[in-house]
């Protein structure tokens, strides 16, 4: 039985389904003991923050890569069916709730921060987790220099996307970028190790939310450092 | 409410000042922390027999996948 407040432990639950599956080897998940921090070197007002998510472009033709799309006009939808979010509670219709281009302009216009990068990018989901960090993620960092962004807030949908996402955030920070990391899969992110984390305690799918009318106010909060 | 996490997500650029940050949402799921945390992933005993046999075309699958890219990476003769 789940607890009403404790996270889901979404390594055990992988481990343990895919045992079910027939899988004799266990997954090993990645986790480091350092850790990579930059400090970010401009003002929050002033920085170009880039998006990065795990979901796939809305042509998706089955071949995993790096891509990138444009923040205006927004996608109005992206793939997402490839991917283990929990199909059972919540739902990807809603582009913005798990890959917020529009708070994020509307935020940047306030004068929050300095803007969006004009693109955002795509990280493919991948359990080997040797090409995440030899490929896909030096791919990311080329794209995001290209773009001339100063900081990145990256977007996973799923526990093995919490995964990719966490290794590409260490090769941004390695490489001067700092980030933040939106998810949901608490234990997933802790293990492997990353600068800045966002916790959204929701269903798997919308890491930056919202659904309309899906989530309600909370008294409770923490910071850990 | 997405505005308000996306604002507070990127205060962590101004407030983290050491790695392993971890800051929680003040916001909750709609539907009973029970009811949806005990969803995901569950293995129920009477469903056995599907569980393995879709294990059985995963990796069967896994297993074509592997093969065609182990031919592309071969060098042609």
């Amino acid at each position: 039985m789940a607890d009403a407040d404790v996270p889901i432990k979404y390594m055990d639950r992988t481990r343990h389904y895919y045992r079910a599956l027939g899988y004799t080897q266990d997954y090993i998940w990645a986790t480091f003991d350092d850790v990579p921090f930059s400090q970010p070197a401009k003002p929050l007002s002033e920085m170009r923050i880039v998006l990065i998510t795990t979901a796939s472009p809305p042509d998706f033709d089955g071949v995993k890569r790096v891509w990138s799309g444009h923040v205006s006009p927004p996608p109005s939808k992206l793939f997402t069916d490839n991917v283990a979010w929990d199909k059972e509670s919540t739902h990807t219709n809603d582009r913005a709730s798990f890959l917020p281009i529009e708070a994020g302009s509307e935020l940047a216009s306030e004068g929050l921060f300095g803007g969006l990068a004009a693109r955002f990018h795509g990280v493919p989901t991948e359990y080997s987790q040797r090409k995440t960090l030899m490929e896909d993620a030096p791919e990311i960092l080329s794209r995001v220099r290209e773009d001339k962004a100063d900081a990145a807030v990256l977007c996973p949908l799923c526990p093995v996307c919490h995964q990719t996402i966490s290794l590409v955030a260490r090769h941004l920070e390695t490489n001067g970028i700092p980030t933040v990391i939106v998810g949901s899969a608490l234990d997933v992110v802790e293990h492997c190790g990353v600068p800045r984390f966002y916790f959204t305690d929701f269903p798997l799918g919308n890491p930056p939310a919202v659904i309309r009318g899906s989530l309600k106010c909370s008294a409770r909060s923490y910071v850990k450092r | 409410m997405q505005r308000e996490i996306v604002r507070q997500a990127l205060s962590l650029f101004e407030t983290a000042k050491t790695p392993r940050t971890t800051v929680k949402a003040l916001f909750s799921w709609k539907e009973d922390g029970v009811v949806w945390r005990a969803r995901y992933g569950r293995v129920d005993p009477t469903d056995k027999e599907r569980l393995l046999k879709l294990g059985e075309e995963r990796r069967r699958q896994q297993a074509i996948a592997k093969q065609i890219l182990a031919e592309r990476a071969a060098p042609e003769t």
